[in-house]
């Protein structure tokens, strides 16, 4: 308990600097007004500005982007509450009872439940990060091999990611890996798929390709849309009273509890921890048909599971180096700008950065908590700015951002053709999270595969030869049977569908 | 003019066309793998082997939805019957592809054009004025405003931007020298 206490201090003592918490607040800002361009969720807030990994120190570039990731969930909340466009997934549970709450005149008072919920899940998750290093303590003794039954593990979780076509999600997983593979090759050094270019020989510059599939496609997407969504109601009283609190407390707790758990699972969808809290609290409240109608457990519950949700997502990350969701892979790119490998080894060999970390997210939300609560005007005027002049901004900031990435146009070049390509493939239907995890994941589980390999001359049967790998590939199994069994019970059942509708329709 | 019905057969087309333009670059990617070579001559694994055991199921994946793309229609509500009526119209909302009409696209073009403009001027004319003549021409092209206080109060956030990442660091080019203004070098 009290290696925790003093390990814990140290991570206040490398946050709490002028410096540091300066570029906190400001990462939560960013990540705020980011929140609140609609559409906009944390995994392209995080992408459009992760060229600040760039040109801060690590600690302070590593503090700024995972609050820009907590503030962009925050900022998220309100585009969801009042204008019923969710960012991402996990907001859809949001929108129904916060939407319903606006439409009544309640829209302060589901921002300020959120913003509370929130901040009690935040708190009491960030208790639980703090055990990460436990988990750490293990995987220090883990092997290459280990490392790539781990990963490929990972790997196979992504198919959570996948949506509703496991064939298009998995395309997308597979180009994300490959585009991993461009570059040097790690033991023989020869050039791999550069075409002859000598930019791409350090590898296609895989910030510009985060940026580009996950915030320009994502603003292209916008800016093509019939609907401008803008806000120009009044958001009425913030204030909360005693009953709302009582109330809500019971459903902020058990979002905290279902969030946290489903944080864990690398590649679960975070949609399903806020749909999980939202059906727990219709299932458990006196009143499940205030439910859909503007019950403010139903803004609680998910909120509070959805911050929960985004700390534990840290735990896979922080213990074993292997990113759970999109835009933890984002992080883990910021970690390896800045010449740092997240994992067992962080907790030792960087401990300020980790546990500088874990107190920036415990900080972070107390600074997201001021400006969510007195300052919820100043974030939902920002709703009241034309649309299409927040984009033209967020263009110009994502040239200069891509500029800095190795100063040339060519990161500025890759940016537009990810962008491009990947406004492409979201209007076929091709998710793009399972392509940031891969992007991210393809030269880890390279290099933990060739070494395996290496050390026993290629002889494929010694990959088997470790328990934990072998561990790692019964849940490969288990995860890929489960997932073929929904889809394909997902595929008869819409095929009965359409048959009775066509039998329907013939008579 | 655009019916219903033609969504569906040009999301089919499109479908096919994406599926077969990600074949033929996974098949190229896939014969780049194996010259590489898949072991090296001490058994040891070639650098062309993991780039293959990744192209090789791309492939297999892309003649997957060639085939079965054939049946998919766009995103419809097609579960609604396990959820309430408002959760499943809210995850359709979710999934759903955003049409995009004729001025959508022309706005598309409209940013495609001036992202060349920026790309020609950006190092010629510096960032200032590369990203001042960008972020005007998007103004006028795809916002609808004309008010005289947005182009100001957009040159503005550009030049403040651009002053931060210059106080922090950031080269930007310049060939003007407009930086020193600034106080930069």
């Amino acid at each position: 308990m009290s290696e925790i206490i003093s390990n814990l201090q140290l991570g206040f003592d490398s946050v709490l600097t002028l410096n540091i918490f300066m570029w906190a607040v400001i990462g939560c800002g960013l990540g705020m007004i980011t929140g609140v361009l609609p559409g906009f969720g944390p995994a392209a807030a995080t992408g459009l500005l992760l060229p600040f990994a760039f040109v801060l120190p690590p600690t302070a570039s590593i503090v700024m982007l995972a609050c820009i990731y907590y503030g962009s969930m925050y900022g998220g909340t309100i585009t969801s509450v009042l204008l019923n466009v969710p960012g991402e997934a996990s907001s859809v549970a949001t929108c129904i009872d916060g939407y319903a709450m606006t439409k009544r005149g309640m829209a302060g008072k589901a921002l300020s439940i959120s913003a509370v919920g929130s901040f009690i899940a935040g708190v009491i998750a960030v208790f639980g990060l703090i055990f990460s290093q436990k988990i750490a303590a293990i995987a220090i003794t883990f092997t290459y091999l280990d490392v790539f039954g781990f990963s490929l593990l990972a790997l196979t979780l992504v198919v959570g990611l996948t949506g509703d076509s496991m064939i298009k999600g998995l395309i997308s997983a597979f180009l994300g890996l490959f585009i991993g593979m461009v570059g040097l090759d790690i033991y023989t050094g020869g050039p791999r798929f550069t075409m002859g270019l000598d930019q791409l020989q350090e590898g296609l510059p895989f910030i510009a390709i985060i940026m580009g599939i996950f915030g320009l496609s994502e603003i292209l997407e916008s800016i093509g849309g019939k609907k401008q969504p803008d806000y120009s109601g009044n958001i009425g009283s913030t204030l909360l009273k005693w009953q709302d609190f009582k109330d809500s407390i019971g459903a902020i707790l058990r979002g905290t509890g279902i969030g946290f758990f489903f944080g864990l699972l690398p590649g679960s969808p975070a949609a399903a921890s806020s749909f999980a809290a939202y059906t727990v609290e219709k299932r458990v409240s006196k009143t499940p048909e205030r439910f859909g109608k503007g019950a403010i457990q139903g803004v609680a519950g998910p909120e509070a599971a959805n911050n929960a949700l985004g700390i534990s997502n840290f735990i896979p990350l922080l213990a074993l180096g292997i990113p759970s969701s999109a835009t933890m892979a984002i992080l883990l790119a910021a970690f390896t700008i800045n010449g740092l490998t997240p994992g067992p080894l962080l907790f030792t060999n960087n401990p300020e950065i980790a546990w500088g970390l874990i107190a920036s997210l415990a900080l972070a939300n107390v600074i997201l908590l001021i400006m969510a609560l007195p300052l919820v005007r100043m974030w939902v005027s920002i709703l009241k700015i034309p649309t299409m002049i927040l984009y033209t901004i967020t263009l110009s900031f994502m040239s200069i951002g891509a500029y800095i990435i190795d100063g040339s146009m060519f990161s500025v070049l890759v940016l537009w053709i990810a962008g491009i390509v990947g406004f492409t493939l979201r209007r076929f239907g091709v998710p793009m999270a399972p392509a940031a995890l891969t992007i991210v994941l393809g030269p880890m589980l390279e290099k933990s595969f060739r070494t395996a390999l290496q050390v026993n001359y290629g002889e494929f049967s010694s990959l088997f030869s470790s328990s934990r790998a072998n561990t790692a590939y019964a849940l490969i199994v288990v995860v890929l049977a489960t997932k073929m069994i929904s889809s394909i019970r997902k595929s008869n059942k819409v095929r009965k569908m359409k048959s009775s509708a066509a039998m329907n329709g013939s008579k | 003019m655009e019916t219903t019905k033609d969504a569906p057969s040009k999301f089919l087309n499109g479908n096919r066309i994406t599926a077969f333009v990600i074949l033929l670059v996974s098949g190229n990617l896939l014969n780049f793998s194996l010259r590489y070579g898949l072991f090296l001559e001490d058994g040891a694994p070639g650098p062309g082997l993991f780039p293959a055991i990744i192209t090789a199921p791309l492939v297999g994946l892309c003649i997957a939805w060639l085939i079965i793309g054939d049946r998919e229609v766009p995103k419809v509500k097609q579960d609604s019957d396990s959820k309430d009526e408002l959760t499943a119209e809210l995850e359709a909302k979710l999934d759903e592809i955003q049409e995009i009409d004729s001025d959508g696209k022309k706005r598309i073009a409209w940013v495609f054009f001036w992202t060349i403009v920026m790309f020609a001027t950006f190092e010629r004319l510096g960032s200032i004025i590369s990203l001042s003549i960008y972020s005007i021409g998007l103004l006028f092209s795809i916002s609808n405003t004309k008010s005289w206080k947005v182009f100001p109060s957009t040159l503005l956030m550009i030049l403040l931007v651009t002053f931060g990442a210059v106080k922090i660091g950031v080269m930007l080019p310049d060939p003007f020298n407009i930086f020193r203004i600034f106080g930069g070098q």
